[in-house]
């Protein structure tokens, strides 16, 4: 089976190489025997990409140690569940996930326009298959990512190495994949973008046919960089769940990047403007998931998320430097072009606060390149790597953020074109009310830190605003209609899906910030503990009422009982039993601890307990315990941004009718 | 003049906040080693480090505290002895001040380029209208069929996006 995979593999370099020699020549020949055999030889390559994708799966579940991957990353005793995640466990893995996804949009981009796009088609195919080429390349031709290649111990093992106790975690089977479904999505706005380049077909029909490719890339890679966080909270056991580690940076980056082209190809859309800079942008994001991936394969960056150094990086450097070459050469070629008659009537218009949002998106992005890069630039001008960790982001990006903040707020309540004083009037007088009114609370509760207090009336602001927008909306309709409030409202949404979920997104990014307001409040113990000793902590009392053994399978868990009080009413408010797991020495790799941490949490504050047992007997052992406020709006943001997106992306036939009739006008157009 | 009334409140608002924050508290542990990577080698915050190097660390700027030391005077202690490389973050002054101010003068520079662009286009279409205003001095009716065809669109958004 896993020689199946192989050739498969190698099969791919020919058809996705022929699919992207065929297009272009097919294009530019105008032959279209030749465009359609381009297009074919793409649908095989999404065949084959799945084909050597289940051969892997299969060489994973039949324990085929004779394949080094299979031996680095499983071993007999790995449940079914982390037997299939070991498949993205590892840097060849995880390419050719990449790659199958690429080869799986492609399929999918050729199912979609059969009937349409027929002009930029063959440009898009061209993009994509030489994406695919540039990773069945790395796939084949280098040992270190062939996930194929056989065991180089001489003989076949009986049992492999393992998973990594790290990646025993439920996101282990949620994060790898949504990050990568997000960093390959972008791929297909880009691949548009450049095919209305190097066509010229440059109205906003590319942005008009990727809308739902960016918005299902943007929400994985949101879904990704949250998983992760929620991940690194729970299994990293250090009681946060972002630190600025360069990886996480490098997901980050493409996620700011491609939210501000998110807002900004609104305006190209309703206004025409912004083309150069929407091009711009979705180059850039393009640049930055490979940037990423560079910084996570590379070995040039240490970090708990890179892959051993595996020479990949002058490959992914290369492709680097063509995207971004490839792109903005390609933008600057088609300047004269896509220059428009931008109009504007005032800075205080709708036009203007999206480029001040793309403004701060872009200015958080390029703190955050900054901050990865700098202790290189460091190090080769003074002879120190300086690190760049959490104070300096805290500081530079956090009123950064807050801008953003405003401006979620802010944005909604603009007009286009124009802001009348009457229109700032009618639609800022409830939120501001609300906003003091917020503030006032917050200070007559004690708050006293300036930066929450602003963030906290901040977010009373967003949620004024998008609560004025659907009561308006609501009240407007059921004025207009005579329907009931509750079906205005059902309505309402269901009649501008794209609106009224981005207005739900913009809820969720709201209680993310709630989420972070609770940082300066976090507060930590640490003490060694005998059974029924207790320790104090802001307002709980918690007893430690003992641990025990539980031998498992292919490890030792140590499992400690606590027990939380209310300290002033003595009141018991629940069990919890954080634990420590001693993985078992397996082939190569030593016994390995790892801290499976315990936490209770509400929606005003999580108890976080990281435990560490003696090793000598079982009579003392180390406690790390954290009041971490406001934690859990971080992971019902989550909830609330899908449930937005997937409104945001239900089939809309208004949508669909509007873009038929685009497109039968383009069509006409190109046949004139 | 409104300008300047609401930049004055803006200032006093910040003012205000930072008097705020200001509110003293005791240092604890956390925010000093906040200020340090682990030494250990282990990448992680000093403290989030929850290895033996990290909670002796720890354990050690805790004695600090105990004897009065402020937080100043440990982190200063503390990078004499460990380094500027054990710093959690780039110093706010010599070279690694480029690592401060260079965020902050990228988002400056690209606010002026910002409104300088939207400055043109205001203009251009300032230029525009009295092309048009031109048109009807000389009796013709395209300005303000144009003005009413472009308000006649905006009403038709506005509404689309309101209530459909």
């Amino acid at each position: 089976m896993a020689s199946i995979g192989y050739y498969s593999l190698v099969a791919l370099l020919g058809t996705a190489l022929f699919a992207t020699v065929m297009s272009v020549i097919g294009k530019v020949r105008n032959r279209k025997d030749m465009i359609l055999s381009g297009e074919r030889a793409a649908l095989v390559s999404g065949g084959l990409l799945i084909l050597s994708a289940i051969s892997l799966f299969y060489s994973f579940l039949a324990r085929d140690f004779s394949l080094q991957y299979v031996y680095n990353y499983s071993d007999r005793s790995l449940s079914f569940i982390y037997t299939i995640s070991g498949f993205w466990a590892g840097n060849a893995g995880s390419l050719l996930m990449w790659a199958v996804f690429l080869g799986v949009f492609q399929l999918i981009l050729i199912l979609q326009n059969r009937r349409k796009n027929r002009d930029v088609m063959p440009w898009v195919i061209a993009i994509m298959s030489t994406q695919v080429t540039f990773f069945a390349f790395l796939l084949i031709f280098l040992d270190s990512t062939n996930p194929f290649a056989p065991v180089s111990l001489g003989y076949i093992p009986q049992d492999g190495q393992g998973l990594n106790p790290m990646l025993h975690n439920p996101g282990m089977y949620l994060h790898p994949p949504t990050t990568y479904l997000g960093y390959v999505g972008f791929g297909v706005p880009f691949a548009f973008a450049m095919a209305a380049l190097i066509s010229g077909k440059l109205s906003d029909m590319w942005i008009r046919t990727t809308r739902r490719w960016t918005i299902f890339a943007w929400f994985f890679l949101t879904i990704g960089n949250i998983v992760g966080a929620w991940w690194a909270y729970y299994t990293l056991g250090w009681g946060g769940y972002w630190a600025w580690d360069p990886v996480e940076n490098s997901s980050f980056m493409p996620w700011l990047v491609g939210t501000a082209y998110l807002h900004s190809v609104m305006i190209q859309e309703k206004k025409g403007m912004l083309k150069i800079w929407n091009m711009a942008l979705i180059i850039l994001t393009f640049a930055l998931t490979i940037l990423g991936t560079l910084i996570t394969r590379s070995g040039i960056i240490n970090s708990v998320h890179t892959f051993s150094s595996s020479g990949l990086g002058p490959y992914l450097f290369a492709f680097l430097m063509l995207a971004l070459g490839g792109g903005f050469g390609l933008l600057i070629y088609r300047l004269p072009d896509l220059k428009t008659e931008n109009e504007l009537d005032s800075i205080i218009s709708r036009e203007s606060m999206f480029l001040f949002n793309n403004l701060i998106l872009l200015g958080i992005a390029f703190t955050t390149l900054w901050g990865t890069i700098y202790p290189f630039i460091s190090e080769a001008v003074q002879g120190v790597k300086v690190t760049v960790g959490q104070p300096f982001y805290d500081q530079v990006s956090a009123p950064l953020g807050i801008a953003l903040l405003f401006l979620i707020g802010f944005c909604p309540l603009i007009a286009w074109r124009r802001a009348s004083l009457e229109n700032l009037r009618r639609n800022f007088l409830i939120p501001l009310i609300a906003s003091f009114a917020g503030f006032s609370t917050f200070l007559v509760m004690g708050l006293r830190h300036g930066g929450v207090l602003l963030t906290a009336t901040l977010i009373v602001f967003v949620l004024s605003v998008i609560f004025m927008e659907f009561y308006r909306g609501t009240t407007a309709r059921n004025r207009m209609t005579g329907e009931g409030l509750a079906n205005s409202f059902v309505n309402l949404i269901w009649k501008n899906k794209r609106r009224y979920g981005g207005y739900m997104i913009h809820i969720g990014v709201a209680m993310i910030f709630v989420a972070f307001i609770g940082g300066p409040f976090k507060h930590t113990v640490e003490k060694s503990l005998k059974p029924g000793d207790a320790v104090n902590i802001r307002n709980y009392k918690v007893v430690f009422d003992g641990m025990r053994d539980l031998p498992r399978k292919n490890k030792l868990t140590v499992e400690a009982t606590m027990s939380v009080f209310d300290k002033k009413s003595g009141k018991k408010l629940g069990v919890v039993k954080p634990q420590k797991d001693f993985f078992k020495e397996t082939g190569s790799q030593p016994e390995q601890p790892w801290t499976r941490v315990a936490v209770r949490s509400t929606s005003r504050e999580d108890l976080y307990f990281i435990f560490s047992p003696d090793e000598q007997g079982r009579e003392l052992a180390s406690f790390k315990i954290v009041v971490n406020p406001l934690m859990r709006w971080m992971w019902m943001a989550g909830f609330v941004m899908t449930f937005g997106t997937v409104i945001a992306l239900w089939p809309d036939e208004g949508e669909k009718r509007r873009l038929a009739s685009i497109y039968s006008r383009e069509a006409v157009t190109s046949e004139v | 003049m409104k300008f300047k009334r609401w930049i004055t409140v803006l200032v006093m608002m910040v003012l205000l906040l930072q008097g705020l924050s200001g509110t003293a508290m005791a240092v604890t542990v956390r925010e000093v080693a906040g200020e340090f990577i682990c030494n250990c080698g282990c990448n992680k915050g000093l403290a989030h480090c929850d290895m033996e190097c990290g909670q002796s660390m720890r354990a050690f700027i805790k004695t600090k505290i105990d004897s009065g030391l402020g937080k100043a005077q440990i982190v200063a202690y503390l990078k004499e002895n460990y380094g500027k490389e054990a710093l959690a973050a780039p110093e706010k002054k010599g070279f690694d001040l480029i690592a401060w101010i260079m965020p902050f003068a990228v988002v400056f520079a690209g606010g002026i380029g910002v409104v300088k662009i939207m400055s043109s286009w205001i203009d251009r279409n300032d230029n525009d209208d009295d092309g048009d205003r031109d048109d009807n001095d000389s009796g013709d009716v395209r300005g303000d069929t144009k003005e009413a065809g472009m308000h006649d669109e905006r009403i038709e958004n506005e509404l689309k996006d309101f209530v459909w």
